[in-house]
């Protein structure tokens, strides 16, 4: 854990491939705590960690709540419901009235890309002694869903050694609506840091062309890549293709306003081609499994039976790896702060 | 009695077609041009002057900006009539065209009545829609008859068959009509161009078909109605320049200052200047659009300036107006930026910076183009070599929204003739 250098955790394109095997150790160490008795842990006793959801969210904040807790952080919660922000305070202003209040993490989502970097940023320009760790900004970013999904893969493909290591030289498929999703984003950057071979499907309109090249380079405002050689990232049109031997399969969630944007003709259709059902994942490698963000639109991205089928779907095993992830990354950003 | 300004061997360039030379040249403490060449010197040595060493210094004619937005002359947040005359004189511009988006619109005579004193000249465009609202006309040939320089559009382009029959009534005579090549519908809310930087970004995509498409229509439309002088306002993309080298008639064309600097490869994250109207391009956008000019395909670089307040400056990138600031460092800030980029970096000469600064910009507003003559106050003196800081407190504008600000630039505007004396850094 000595190479952990993060101050903020904001995007997963700046992590080294020692920084995936830190969450991961120390996820896994979480993770085999005992879930019933005596669980919290002392270890950010007296830190507080703020959630400023600026987007709802009912899934990502429980569970980062709950991991604080089992930490034994104090938690605190921001509704814009019952903000100032109608009254015109901005953003900073917001946070740094939570950051008085004593926060050392803010836990941040925002519906616009960017936002929890310029609070990062405009936090460190004032001095404040505050973690910044994104919970989601617009399409950019999910790093503490992308680390779960990868620390999930990593424990099926590898339960004893959870390491980036055990992604080496899979095929992860992601099918359905890239464009919109800053969850696939994420993923890409923690696949390939970890070798995996990401081929990614799914209609023109949801998934441009240009994703092909998406980890060439690093993204705008970062220098260089911290990964030396990523795996591959290719798109496949057609899901019978993409399938073929694939290791696991990552399904996006469709939202019902692509309708209306015009990206879809219909729902049946884009079920046709690009869901998932159990004689296309016969399709995969023998051990091949399934994993989705959430939450579900069955009969869309997937077929129901699949998705409850606890022999193929790693659906439920996410949400539960949510929570050691979560405490691995408030542990690596609060614990080492002196208290306040 | 203030002795005259002795500029010992400046870079001098005086206007269109004229060859860079090293000359003297004096200049009096009230601004005006007074001499240049071996006259100058002679008349120097006579009054006892002292030379100042100018070798690296350029003097020449003042900018011209051929469109930018204010939108509250008086008691504007965000600028106003003399914050704006003020940050424009500091850079070196001499002419500011203010689009008519403004509130009111300016759509109507008694809506142009804004002036600055000389040697600054504001001209107005007049409004082509009634409101900008694309619904009816406005009236145009009272607006013209009001001393509008020319009709400008809305943001996008107005409804084809709006736009042909007020073309075809052509109540503007010779003057120009700026139309933006570009279609809200298309660009599906996106804010940055389609590419591989804006996915990495994570902002919403606008394609280029948003800029393409309305372009071929007003090629089409420049072509079947030739008598009037249509004039694209801010192309933005590579294939929209493309299109252009291939039109049999080609309007004049503009392209925004900041979008031939920053692009979806080269910009921070949390930097200023993402949220732009049309769209920021991508790397071969960008080079696209820097070939465009150098063979003079676009004509001209805008300031656009479009100045937001602080209280704007606070949302997020998605709820904030498109748009950044252009005037307002008191040493210029386009002029230095632009330099660096083109002259410095890209090899540009000094005659083809200035066809895109100042000439260009003259041409699209159907004026003659500046140039320096005796006695004249619009001129400018420019350092390419002097460093200083971008800051907060470097600024003349009010707005909030200014690109680059905390960085180091190199080159600055020492002195104009628009500015009196005791405002020159020499």
């Amino acid at each position: 854990m000595s190479s952990w250098s993060h101050r903020h955790v904001l995007d997963l394109a700046a992590f080294s491939l020692d920084d995936f095997t830190t969450v991961l150790t120390l996820a896994q160490r979480f993770r085999a705590l005992p879930v019933a008795g005596a669980r919290k842990l002392p270890a950010l006793q007296g830190r507080l960690m703020t959630s400023l959801f600026f987007e709802p969210s009912t899934r990502t904040r429980s569970s980062f709540e709950l991991a604080a807790k089992r930490l034994s952080a104090d938690v605190q919660s921001f509704s814009p419901s019952s903000s100032s922000l109608s009254k015109g305070e901005s953003l900073l202003d917001t946070a740094r009235t939570y950051v008085a209040m004593g926060a050392n993490v803010l836990v941040v989502r925002h519906r616009c890309a960017g936002v929890p970097q310029s609070l990062a940023a405009d936090l460190d320009r004032a001095g404040e002694r505050v973690a910044v760790l994104n919970a989601g900004d617009g399409l950019h970013s999910h790093p503490s869903q992308g680390l779960l999904d990868l620390f999930t893969l990593a424990r099926h493909f590898a339960p004893e050694a959870p390491t980036p290591a055990a992604l080496r030289g899979k095929r992860i498929v992601i099918v359905g609506d890239v464009l919109h999703s800053r969850v696939a984003r994420s993923n890409l950057w923690a696949l390939t840091a970890c070798g995996a071979e990401v081929v990614l499907c799914g209609p023109p309109t949801l998934l441009p062309d240009a994703f092909a090249d998406f980890v060439a380079a690093p993204p705008p405002g970062q220098a260089a890549d911290p990964v030396v050689a990523r795996g591959p990232v290719r798109i496949e049109r057609s899901l019978e293709a993409a399938l073929a031997g694939a290791d696991a399969v990552m399904t996006l969630r469709l939202q019902q306003e692509r309708m209306h944007q015009h990206l879809l003709s219909s729902l049946d259709t884009y079920h046709r081609q690009f869901g998932i059902t159990r004689a296309r994942l016969a399709l995969c490698g023998p051990f091949a499994r399934l994993l989705h963000p959430g939450p579900v639109n069955r009969g869309v991205e997937l077929a129901g039976d699949v998705l409850d089928d606890p022999a193929v779907s790693l659906v439920e095993e996410q949400v539960r790896n949510g929570i050691p992830v979560r405490m691995a990354l408030l542990y690596l950003l609060a614990a080492a702060e002196p208290l306040t | 009695m203030t002795l005259p300004l002795w500029l010992h061997q400046v870079q001098l360039l005086t206007g269109p077609g004229q060859p860079l030379t090293s000359a003297d040249a004096l200049i009096d403490r009230g601004g005006e041009l007074l001499l240049w060449g071996e006259e100058a010197s002679q008349r120097a040595q006579a009054l006892g002057l002292s030379p100042t060493d100018a070798r690296s210094w350029l003097l020449a004619p003042v900018l011209v900006d051929p469109h930018s937005v204010l939108e509250q002359p008086c008691g504007g947040r965000a600028e106003d009539l003399a914050s704006l005359a003020a940050a424009a004189a500091a850079g070196g511009y001499g002419t500011v065209a203010l689009l008519p988006w403004a509130t009111p619109w300016r759509d109507r005579p008694e809506r142009l009545g804004l002036e600055w004193a000389e040697p600054m000249q504001l001209l107005l465009w007049g409004s082509f829609s009634l409101e900008g609202a694309d619904q009816e006309l406005a009236p145009h040939a009272d607006q013209i008859a009001a001393g509008a320089i020319g009709l400008a559009c809305a943001e996008q382009q107005p409804p084809l068959a709006l736009l042909e029959r007020g073309l075809l009534l052509a109540e503007m005579g010779s003057r120009p009509v700026l139309v933006a090549p570009r279609d809200a519908g298309l660009s599906c809310g996106g804010f940055v161009r389609e590419g591989v930087d804006a996915l990495r970004a994570g902002w919403p995509l606008d394609p280029e078909l948003s800029e393409t498409l309305p372009l071929q229509s007003l090629l089409s439309l420049a072509q079947a109605r030739s008598a009037v002088a249509m004039r694209l306002m801010n192309l933005s993309t590579a294939a929209g320049v493309d299109l252009l080298a291939q039109a049999p008639r080609r309007p004049l064309a503009s392209v925004s200052w900041w979008h031939l600097l920053a692009d979806s490869g080269n910009l921070h994250p949390t930097e200023e200047g993402w949220r732009l109207r049309p769209s920021l391009g991508t790397p071969a956008d960008r080079l696209g659009l820097l070939a465009g000019l150098e063979q003079r395909l676009l004509s001209a670089v805008a300031v656009h300036h479009l100045p937001l307040d602080a209280e704007e400056q606070l949302l997020p990138l998605d709820q904030r107006r498109a748009g950044v600031a252009g005037h307002g460092a008191r040493h210029g800030l386009v002029l230095p930026l632009l330099w660096q980029e083109l002259v410095e970096r890209r090899g540009w000469s000094v005659e083809l910076l200035w066809q895109a600064l100042s000439w260009g910009g003259s041409e699209l507003l159907g004026l003659p183009p500046e140039q320096l003559s005796q006695g004249t106050r619009r001129w400018l003196l420019f350092d390419p070599q002097h460093p200083w800081s971008w800051e907060r407190g470097e600024s003349l504008s009010m707005a909030a929204n200014q690109p680059r600000l905390g960085q180091s630039v190199c080159g600055a505007v020492r002195a104009t003739g628009l500015q009196p004396a005791d405002h020159w850094s020499l």
